[in-house]
């Protein structure tokens, strides 16, 4: 073997070696530091804060920490309170936040909005999203779990005049709403829209209870609707 | 690289062609090694695993069996008089999701409106591989005002008959027999209809796991214990009849019993 030879195996082995150094690399930010990781949470915390500029929606108790999933690769999981009115304006932020890639989440964690504390007062939600390696999640499932929660969500208040208190979405595709209604057939007409919809896969449970108002003397309904996606 | 002889053409060398060789087989072990970088490149049908259309096809059936079945007993209930108190289903009772199990409660002032409700349920039903599980109907002594209901207001003590319900609906085409009859619902409609015209019924209870149908009211001069044996041959599978002593109630002489229909199970 030549010296021509021993050149091209040097340089062979050593550019494998650096492909796989690379490829297997599970650290999300070997090449930066740990200066530059709290420069990345920051940069997303401060994304979250202009989507929500122009909008009536106030964030706060944002939090960003770096976690290790079940195969060990790091990601960032972002969280924060919205406080809103109603829930097309809460949608209009998400919209923005996530599928005008604002932010561009590999997954969407939880969304769990909670009725107002005080007669007139703003929801609180609080949403969390992840930030990892993409590849690993399953980009289709992320997009279309979040337009079929979105799309429950506005069918009941919109079409079927029912009064959403909570809405919860949870990662792999479940959601919870719980609300009140003056007519039954509005709820089971909501359950039959559901029941028709192609993204939801099952029903896990259906609770519907007749209630009194006594300030308004009237009857009215409470429900909830827990639902798997597919 | 070495000069073929006679052209000018260079070939690798053999230890050229054997680090390539060893480099192509590690990293194809190291691809097999990584099945989940592989599988991200895949449709996400492909990788969620083979075709789950059984699965689908049963997830459908109790989706929509769900929503007509709610409708279904709304219905029927706004037709008979009973006011519908509450109604669900959760997955937990049934985890095979080849059935769907729905509880319901209902009140009403009379036990006639709840066989009204099971006759147009039977007949709803019927052809379904669905019916009555299981149900319980107590009377409590309220109020007029503990008692309003949405219809014309009442004063004093009144009588309402506070009623639970469980349905099963079963897939079609599903293997495994139900527990019950379906048909039986005309039967426990017709005993507790003459039943609650005579006997002061103040409870009746259907149990799932026996399938007896038992019955607490009291016999009088407008219904004795003569009548409700002539009436109760060849309905059921047996019954028996247990007086509990006597009593006196608005000058009236009552003597209460428990009366235990049994029933035929699949």
């Amino acid at each position: 073997m030549n010296k021509k030879s021993y050149g091209f195996l040097f340089i062979s082995l050593v550019s494998f070696f650096i492909f796989i150094i690379v490829f297997d690399n599970k650290n999300l930010y070997a090449q930066t530091s740990a200066g530059d990781e709290a420069s990345v949470c920051r940069d997303y915390l401060d994304r979250i804060k202009i989507a929500a500029a122009g909008l009536s929606v106030n964030i706060s108790n944002e939090k960003c920490a770096i976690s290790r999933d079940a195969h060990g690769d790091e990601r960032l999981f972002f969280e924060a309170s919205a406080g809103f009115l109603e829930a097309p304006e809460l949608f209009r932020f998400l919209d923005a936040l996530f599928e005008k890639a604002v932010t561009a989440p590999s997954e969407i964690a939880a969304i769990d909005a909670a009725p107002p504390e005080k007669h007139g007062g703003s929801h609180a939600c609080v949403f969390s999203f992840i930030k990892g390696r993409a590849s690993k999640y399953a980009a289709d499932t992320r997009g279309s779990h979040f337009q079929a929660f979105k799309k429950a969500v506005a069918a009941a208040s919109s079409e079927y005049n029912l009064k959403l208190s909570r809405f919860y979405y949870l990662r792999n595709g479940r959601i919870d709403l719980e609300g009140a209604s003056r007519s039954l057939d509005g709820i089971l007409a909501f359950i039959d829209h559901l029941a028709a919809y192609q993204a939801v896969e099952k029903f896990s449970c259906v609770n519907i209870d007749k209630k009194y108002d006594a300030r308004a003397r009237q009857f009215y309904y409470r429900f909830q609707i827990s639902a798997a996606l597919y | 690289m070495k000069k073929v002889y006679g052209t000018k053409l260079y070939v690798p060398s053999r230890a050229w062609l054997q680090a390539l060789a060893a480099f192509c087989l590690i990293i194809s072990a190291h691809a097999a090694s990584a099945p989940e970088a592989m599988g991200a490149m895949l449709p996400v049908a492909d990788v969620a695993g083979p075709s789950h259309s059984t699965a689908a096809r049963e997830d459908s059936f109790s989706k929509t069996a769900m929503a007509e079945t709610m409708a279904v007993i709304k219905e029927a209930a706004a037709a008979s008089g009973l006011e519908l108190l509450r109604i669900g289903h959760s997955s937990e009772n049934t985890p095979d999701g080849n059935s769907l199990r729905i509880d319901c409660g209902f009140a009403s002032f009379s036990l006639l409106g709840f066989c009204d409700f099971m006759d147009t349920l039977g007949e709803e039903l019927k052809g379904m591989d669905a019916g009555l599980v299981s149900f319980s109907a107590v009377a409590e002594s309220r109020t007029a005002r503990a008692a309003a209901t949405d219809g014309p207001a009442r004063k004093g003590v009144l009588k309402v008959y506070t009623i639970s319900l469980s349905l099963m609906h079963q897939a079609p085409g599903e293997k495994r027999k139900l527990d019950f009859d379906p048909s039986l619902i005309t039967e426990y409609s017709t005993i507790l209809r003459y039943c609650s015209s005579r006997y002061e019924i103040s409870s009746a209870l259907l149990s799932e796991h026996s399938g007896e149908l038992a019955l607490g009211g009291n016999f009088s001069l407008k219904g004795t214990k003569k009548s409700l044996i002539d009436f109760m041959k060849g309905l059921g599978r047996g019954f028996d009849i247990a007086e509990k002593g006597y009593g006196a109630h608005q000058n009236q002489l009552l003597m209460p019993f428990l009366m235990r229909v049994y029933f035929p199970k699949n």
